[in-house]
């Protein structure tokens, strides 16, 4: 009778090990997940765009204070207050920590503090070493030398990121955007994006040799030549084709066919990629190239001066975009993205977007530098 | 004479059976840790919507009536630019309503080209094989007619193209009907791990993801280059994926890519799913693995862990070989005696460790996912590891039957569904109408007048 | 209050605001506004510390290292637990007898029991047997999930009668058992500190909570052990060996994954909730 006792024990004991799978079993009987949100639809200003419209709704539902006045409504939101007002000037370091709304020009002087959102509706400038929690401007927006945003600046028409600027995530602009030496974001969509001197002189770039190198090679070349070497390339089918190590080519590059190289990528000044190519590793590509396919690099890319390219580049590790680059094409924007840092020099103009999961940062680097 | 060398066979079959299943309790843990660890998941998230070729989606359906306009609609509703989205509706012998829901919708929508089947070998392979003849986008996606595709979801999977060594490229699926029964439920934990965790972790490794047939595509030219759809292999998904793989071509994972999808309620839909996983996988297996090994496509680690993935349904045999052996030298007196009897129990403690491998990628995506609830069930897993490993076992019996004795193997079958026709863009997956704008279906696409909250 | 007088610019107005401090109660210490943005769970991660690895490698070594040194004082301990319960559920255990555990080690010791042989088994536990067999059947039929365990219970089931029946005379020892029963926990314990650190340890975002739960569950997997060692020891006195398969596959080893796993989902329901669940834990830049 004891072991019978015992013995139930020992049961409810081993039941206990399900239990709690068994109640919540029971709590998710009968239920749909819904995990996913079926619309979400990605959006490049997404956070400006959100912003906007969940301010629009703060407005419409939150009471507005008593002590309001025509020139400054204040609303109160539970633990912060959003204050709205037509326009305003604010002096050199003053401090705001709540939700700021201006419905027309705003600027402020430097090193100022907005502990929460901005929102303008005409147009901004912000002084230098100011700090923005982050900043939605239907206007055009200038931030500061040394301005440091902790999230994310989104402006419809034209943006500038002041020298030594600092903003934590996105930077979008329906215009425009200029990206001044020193400054820094995670990433920077924009119809056209460019840094200092884009109408300085262009860089001169020897004219490259008349050897070019072409990928898939003529039926005629047999032996390697100019670090490249015919047996190592193999078709992969479909028009695709593999090279078996890294390509390393001492002259223009010509690829006819998308391409990829299992190993480090390197070619000449004047190179064409007419085509598609990944490199297993780091790939640097001479000056005044053109790709018009995409580039992929497992490793670092650095795309050298004057190189234009029509599609996408992507970096497994950093990428650098040397002076004079130029990122443009037809009906799409172009986009460039680097796991590791995006250094980008002067006069380098892209239309679309780059991004990093580190940092994007400009660089100058005057043209006397170079020459 | 006898007694001992079965005693000693047993020894041995437990060396081996510990040995194998140790390899993979090992790449669990590795593809487990290295998920969690993972701090910049490889992806192309950011090139989402800037890589837009032009694409066709495939959609075989066979008799499904009740979903068939669910999922045009979605695909309709999704932001891709019309000018490059061609739709295929591959209405394989459907007897019921689907034609007529087809039809009014290529009326409607200009760029749905229905393909009508009514002849030929049965089955999603064949009518795969057909329907690509007649798709001119660079890119199909396919989908399963069941599944409810997300409105971003095709500039996601589309944007791993961009690598010109993409050959295909899979996403997340996620089940939705996770309270229909237990095994719902397990098998969402289930799915969690093998996408989340293993899929995730394997990509990033620089291994090949599995192309799973649906949420998914692969580049027409590369699908060109290695023969098109098998349609003798009951996973036609797996046998390309290999094919692929052989030559050069890697299989890209989208892990924000998800859709919802619809996972067997009942044991016995689930056991057949099972068997003919089982089967094809094997087959592929037996058809690749020497060839994966002589490829000069493939590194070492890249041959390794294909062959693992082909082989991982042999665990399950060899988890009860393991036992099978076990019992004998508790049943053997003399076994008793031997002192290589921690040996033996070893391999039982081994399975603790070995066991919990799965489990880590369960609860690793559990941690990821957010998930609470759920994550309670893993105590209940334990009944779908024995019932899997009891289904596996008997599919392989079967498979091996077959191949050696040479009688006919399992036919191709569709999985059977239980959902009604409530989970459309109008139902409640989206939680109410949604239909796409011009300007987000255009080239760029990027902009959106009243975006959504976060 | 908000005391904004009308002849007051903006600028001051705005200032006034401040200056008489009418700022909500998180002026004394709200977080920092929405801090970043809560990351979706596809670009999420858990990054691994080097206080966690250490700490939790440290904390397995030492447990193993500990489960190898004192190999036995713990068996004897656990022996102290099971002849407490032995008591508790009224077996007749009548001594403790010394028994080789590992070659080289100091002996353990085992209950000694009696144990009947098939043709002493009660009617009673003939009739256990068989509907044990029958109410395995019937779980089979209605839960489909089941089925294949319940298949391979009824298999060893009868596989036990048949033995029993075929070797009549065959008898274990309970000592033999509880040898059998020493050696296979004592090996997961030196396994199991490892397996805790890589499920509970390594995942878990405060290190002082992995090590705690690695220390919780190695004591209850010791306390548990000697449960279910009586717990078998119990029914195969009164049932001789004719449950002792199913019993050893149930509440062998598997037991010790079972209580693993049930607290594993227990640790990671609190920690998903509580920690990596919370939005500030996932703090992103994206």
């Amino acid at each position: 009778m004891t072991f019978l006792f015992f013995s139930f024990v020992f049961f409810a004991l081993f039941y206990m090990h399900f239990a709690l799978a068994h109640r919540a079993w029971l709590m998710i009987r009968g239920k749909q997940s819904a995990e996913l949100d079926m619309g979400y639809v990605r959006l490049e200003d997404f956070f400006g765009q959100s912003f906007r419209a969940k301010l629009s709704g703060w407005l419409k539902t939150a009471p507005q204070q008593a002590s309001s006045t025509a020139a400054l409504r204040v609303f109160d939101r539970g633990n912060e207050r959003i204050f709205v007002a037509h326009g305003a000037s604010y002096p050199a370091g003053r401090r705001e920590t709540e939700v700021l709304v201006i419905e027309g020009d705003f600027t402020c002087g430097g090193d100022c503090s907005f502990e929460r959102e901005l929102m303008v509706k005409g147009d901004c400038a912000i002084g230098a070493d100011t700090h923005l929690q982050a900043v939605a401007v239907d206007g055009s927006l200038n931030l500061g030398e040394g301005a440091h945003v902790r999230r994310w600046v989104d402006a419809a028409k034209h943006l500038t990121l002041g020298p030594d600027v600092q903003v934590e995530s996105r930077v979008t602009s329906r215009s425009s955007i200029e990206f001044l030496p020193g400054a820094k974001a995670l990433s920077l969509f924009a119809s056209e994006i460019f840094t200092e001197g884009r109408h300085d002189a262009k860089l001169r770039v020897e004219i490259a040799p008349a050897v070019i190198v072409q990928i898939p090679h003529p039926a005629s070349m047999k032996e390697p030549a100019h670090g490249y070497d015919p047996a190592k390339l193999h078709a992969m089918g479909g028009g695709t084709y593999l090279y078996d190590g890294a390509l390393r080519v001492s002259a223009p590059l010509h690829v006819t066919a998308p391409l990829v190289v299992r190993g480090e990528l390197s070619c000449e000044q004047e190179s064409l990629f007419e085509k598609d190519v990944k490199a297993q590793g780091d790939v640097e590509i001479g000056a005044a190239s053109m790709l018009k396919g995409n580039l992929i690099a497992g490793g670092a890319m650095k795309l050298g001066p004057n190189t234009y390219f029509q599609g996408l580049l992507h970096a497994g590790g950093a990428m650098r975009l040397a002076r004079g680059v130029r990122g443009l094409r037809e009906k799409l924007p172009v986009a460039a993205y680097a796991a590791g840092d995006l250094i980008v020099e002067s006069n380098v103009v892209v239309n679309g977007k780059l991004a990093s999961a580190r940092v994007v940062k400009a660089l100058s680097t005057p043209v006397a530098w170079l020459e | 004479m006898a007694v001992p060398l079965l005693i000693a066979l047993s020894y041995v079959v437990i060396a081996f059976s510990v040995a194998f299943l140790l390899i993979y309790a090992i790449r669990h843990y590795v593809f487990g840790f290295s998920r969690l660890r993972i701090e910049v998941p490889k992806d192309v998230m950011e090139l989402t919507g800037f890589h837009m070729p032009r694409v066709t989606v495939l959609v075989p359906m066979h008799n499904e009536e009740r979903v068939a306009a669910d999922i045009l609609q979605a695909l309709v509703d999704c932001d891709y630019d019309w000018d490059k989205l061609e739709i295929i509706p591959v209405n394989d012998r459907s007897t019921d309503n689907t034609r007529s829901i087809v039809d009014g919708f290529a009326r409607k929508f200009p760029f749905i080209h229905p393909y009508h089947r009514t002849e030929g070998a049965g089955g999603k392979p064949a009518a795969l094989v057909e329907a690509c003849e007649r798709a001119a986008g660079e890119i199909l996606i396919l989908f399963d007619a069941d599944y409810v595709p997300g409105r971003a979801i095709l500039k996601m999977l589309v944007a791993p193209f961009a690598d010109p060594e993409t050959g295909a490229v899979m996403g997340r699926v996620v089940p939705h009907n996770i309270g229909d029964s237990l095994l719902a439920g397990l098998l969402s934990l289930e799915r969690s791990a093998g996408y989340q965790a293993a899929r995730q972790s394997r990509y990033n490794l620089g291994f090949t993801a599995q192309f799973g047939g649906t949420v998914g595509g692969v580049r027409a030219s590369a699908l060109q280059a290695v023969g098109g759809w098998n349609p003798e292999s009951l996973t036609e998904d797996t046998d390309l994926t290999f094919a692929l793989l052989l030559n050069g071509w890697k299989t890209a994972y989208v892990n924000r890519a998800e859709c919802f999808e619809e996972v067997p309620r009942s044991w016995s839909v689930r056991k057949r799913q099972l068997s003919r996983w089982v089967t094809g996988h094997t087959e592929c297996l037996h058809n690749y693995w020497p060839e994966l090994m002589r490829s000069r496509f493939l590194t070492g680690w890249e041959k390794l862990d294909a062959v693992l993935l082909l082989a991982m349904y042999w665990t399950a045999p060899m988890v009860v070989l393991g036992w099978i052996a076990s019992l004998l030298l508790f049943f053997i007196p003399e076994a008793h005696q031997t002192p290589l009897l921690p040996l033996a129990l070893a391999f039982l403690g081994y399975q603790l460790f070995a066991n919990q491998a799965t489990f880590l990628e369960i609860g690793a995506v559990a941690l990821l996912d957010g998930t609470r609830v759920g994550t309670l069930l893993m105590p209940l897993n334990l009944l779908n590891f024995f019932a899997n490993t009891g289904a596996i076992c008997n599919a392989l019996r079967k498979y091996y039957w077959n191949r050696f004795w040479g009688s006919g193997g399992d036919g191709w079958y569709k999985t059977h569904r239980t959902r009604l026709s409530n989970g459309g863009p109008n139902g409640h997956f989206f939680g109410g109408a949604h239909a796409a704008s011009a300007a987000e279906r255009s080239a760029w696409g990027l902009y959106h007048a009243q975006a959504p909250g976060d | 209050m908000l005391k904004a007088p009308k002849e007051q610019t903006l600028e001051e107005m705005l200032m006034s605001v401040q200056v008489e401090g009418i700022r909500p109660p998180a002026a004394t210490g709200r977080s920092s506004p929405r801090n970043r943005i809560y990351p979706h769970r596809s670009v999420r991660s858990v990054p691994l510390t080097a206080a966690r690895v250490i700490a939790g490698v440290v904390l397995a070594l030492l447990l193993s290292s500990l489960n190898a040194y004192y190999a036995v004082p713990i068996m004897e301990l656990h022996s102290i637990v099971a002849a407490k319960l032995v008591d508790l559920a009224g077996l007749p255990v009548t001594a403790w007898p010394p028994v080789d555990v590992f070659p080289g080690l100091q002996p353990g010791s085992a209950p000694m029991i009696e144990i009947p042989a098939f043709s002493q088994v009660s009617t009673g536990a003939r009739i256990a047997l068989i509907a044990s067999i029958v109410m395995l059947l019937i779980a089979a039929a209605r839960f489909s999930l089941f089925r294949n365990l319940a298949y391979f219970l009824i298999v060893l089931l009868a596989l036990s009668a048949g033995r029993n029946l075929v070797f009549e005379t065959f008898r274990l020892q309970s000592t033999m058992f509880g040898q059998v029963w020493l050696r296979q926990e004592m090996l997961v314990w030196l396994v199991m500190p490892w397996v805790l650190l890589l499920l509970f340890v390594l995942p878990h975002p405060r290190v002082a909570g992995g090590l705690g739960w690695v220390i919780f569950l190695y004591a209850y997997g010791f306390f548990y052990s000697a449960v279910r060692m009586v717990f078998i020891l119990g029914v195969m006195h009164y049932t001789g060996l004719l449950f002792m398969p199913v019993l050893w596959f149930a509440f062998g080893t598997l037991s010790d994954l079972l209580y693993v796993l049930f607290f594993y989902s227990i640790a990671v329901n609190r920690v998903s909730g509580e920690l990596w669940g919370t939005r500030s834990a996932w703090q992103s830049h994206f």
